[in-house]
């Protein structure tokens, strides 16, 4: 079923066949629907295990008393139908898959990421916008988290590690002043005495 | 375990802002990848090619109502900058003139829109594409990637199969019911809109009655001024309280959300414009702060009157209240005329 995005109400699944956008009977609000055919697809049933017919069929590891189909491709294990995930192709067990997940060996299950560049880069810039100050400690702090941050997995999207360079550069401006700072200070109090 | 390889991706244009971060689309070998920017934690949503069912867009008055709140600020700015002694009218000017700059920006951008995408176990708003013309664009270019994995679909076909989805056969399996889209559970309440009617009309007396103070002042006008203040809150009030989960159509419940924001708007420049008042007083010597005996409330009255910012917001605010007190009739006769209308439902 279709329902409008305004008002929730429902949308016949024959209106998107006409030309043009759809008008919701209810709100009146125009409707450009792009359908795809998996909107008319039902929904795929899952795959019930089999029980086991005789001795010599070999058994789920976690379903004793359900048919083995296929062995998990990272641990061997043998698992039944109800057990077997299909990832693109190969079949894991979900503790593997979990596994992996937690390793990030498929990025595509993947579904969060500190981005530590972007971390690195607000304790360099941000100090600077409140008083200088701050950076005596934050500078060092920032080329610590740019550091690591080149070496720890970025965004997923976009893998520059531009913005840790471009902290590292800051912080190591910041630290830069500070010694300068720091040496007149020291200069200027030794021409006093 | 082998390794699946990193996927590459490529931007699609658009970028959502909220609060905390920022939406961004990017294309996959065989999914749509949405990316969700909060603080300094990126969040992914996958849609395969092969599971989106609907795109769908809406048209929606976001950027009117950002144009026309930016003009109107924009003008006060620079009627700041023009009462403005010198050095400040650089300040106003300039913060005027940026806001006229965001409004080209916004112009350019195009007419604002809402896009939704479907599969068959959740329903996700887009916020990255919030103009209509990049969201088309955006959809014409996924629209070979859907295709090439689920195969295209003619008018004639889809209502075939719509109607062999709707009309189920023993023979056909049927997907189970599914939710409606974000947040819903609470049944919605039939209103008439009678307190939207009475808000236009209440808006359209508040244009006429604003600017007569202007032109001739009067006690007894300054209380009515008064008395359809309370009136004009009373019925927003009402108006918004009616609206909350009814089954009023969008563009009134904008209408009644704009008034609002436009009185907003209205009392906070009151405050600046009381305060620039004072601040005047205290410089002509009109009101010293050391002297027992207050000003004449008729005195001080005189001299809000004759501000030229108090006038220039109350011409705007007539114009204003006029143009919103007519779209809100308008609004509300044709809902009247529509409400006539079946409702379209599906066969069950």
């Amino acid at each position: 079923m279709l329902s409008c995005t305004a008002c929730r109400a429902s949308l016949s699944l024959e209106a998107p066949a006409g030309p043009g956008s759809v008008r919701c009977p209810r709100c009146r609000a125009a409707l450009e629907i792009s359908v795809f055919p998996a909107l008319y697809r039902p929904l795929a049933a899952g795959r019930p295990g089999e029980a086991l017919h005789t001795d010599q069929e070999s058994a789920c590891f976690y379903h004793p008393n359900k048919r083995a189909t296929v062995p998990c491709e990272s641990c061997g294990r043998f698992l039944c139908a109800l057990c077997d995930l299909d990832f693109n192709g190969t079949h894991y067990c979900a503790p593997c898959l979990e596994a992996a997940r937690g390793r990030g060996t498929f990025p595509r299950l993947e579904n969060q990421r500190t981005c530590h560049d972007r971390i690195a880069m607000a304790v360099a810039l941000y100090p600077l916008l409140l008083l200088f100050y701050p950076t005596l400690v934050t500078a060092p702090v920032a080329v610590f988290l740019s550091a690591r941050a080149l070496r720890t997995p970025g965004s997923l999207v976009h893998g520059s590690k531009i913005r840790c360079v471009l902290a590292m550069l800051i912080a190591t401006v910041e630290i830069v002043v500070w010694v300068l700072i720091l040496n007149l200070v020291v200069t200027q109090m030794r021409t006093g005495k | 375990m082998t390794a699946a390889g990193a996927v590459e991706y490529r931007r699609l244009p658009g970028r959502g802002r909220t609060p905390l971060g920022s939406d961004s689309l990017w294309v996959g070998e065989d999914h749509l990848l949405l990316v969700e920017l909060r603080g300094f934690t990126e969040t992914y949503r996958r849609f395969y090619f092969r599971d989106v069912q609907v795109i769908i867009l809406r048209r929606t008055d976001r950027a009117g109502t950002a144009g026309i709140l930016l003009g109107l600020l924009g003008l006060v700015f620079l009627g700041f900058a023009t009462g403005a002694g010198p050095g400040w009218n650089v300040v106003w000017g300039s913060v005027s003139g940026l806001l006229f700059l965001a409004l080209v920006v916004n112009v350019a951008l195009g007419p604002s829109c809402s896009c939704v995408l479907r599969t068959a176990l959740q329903t996700v708003r887009l916020r990255s594409l919030g103009r209509l013309r990049r969201a088309r664009r955006v959809i014409e270019r996924l629209r070979p990637h859907i295709e090439l994995e689920q195969g295209s679909l003619t008018p004639d076909e889809m209502l075939v199969r719509a109607r062999a989805t709707v009309e189920p056969s023993a023979a056909v399996p049927t997907a189970p019911p599914r939710q409606p889209i974000v947040g819903g559970g609470r049944a919605t309440r039939h209103d008439t809109g009678r307190a939207h009617e009475l808000l236009a009309y209440v808006l359209l007396f508040s244009a006429v009655v604003v600017v007569v103070p202007v032109l001739h002042f009067h006690v007894l006008l300054s209380v009515a001024l008064s008395i359809v203040f309370l009136a004009r809150m009373a019925c927003l009030v009402a108006a918004l309280a009616r609206q909350h989960h009814s089954d009023l159509p969008a563009p009134i419940k904008t209408f009644a959300w704009t008034a609002f924001g436009f009185e907003v708007v209205i009392m906070a420049l009151g405050i600046v414009t009381g305060a620039v008042t004072v601040f005047k007083m205290l410089d002509s010597g009109a009101l010293t702060p050391s002297s027992s005996t207050p000003p004449a409330p008729l005195a001080i009255m005189e001299l809000v009157r004759t501000n030229p910012l108090y006038r220039a917001s109350a011409f705007l605010s007539s114009l204003i209240w006029l143009t919103l007190g007519v779209r809100g009739l308008l609004l509300h006769r044709r809902l009247a005329s529509t409400r006539g209308d079946t409702w379209q439902t599906l066969p069950t």
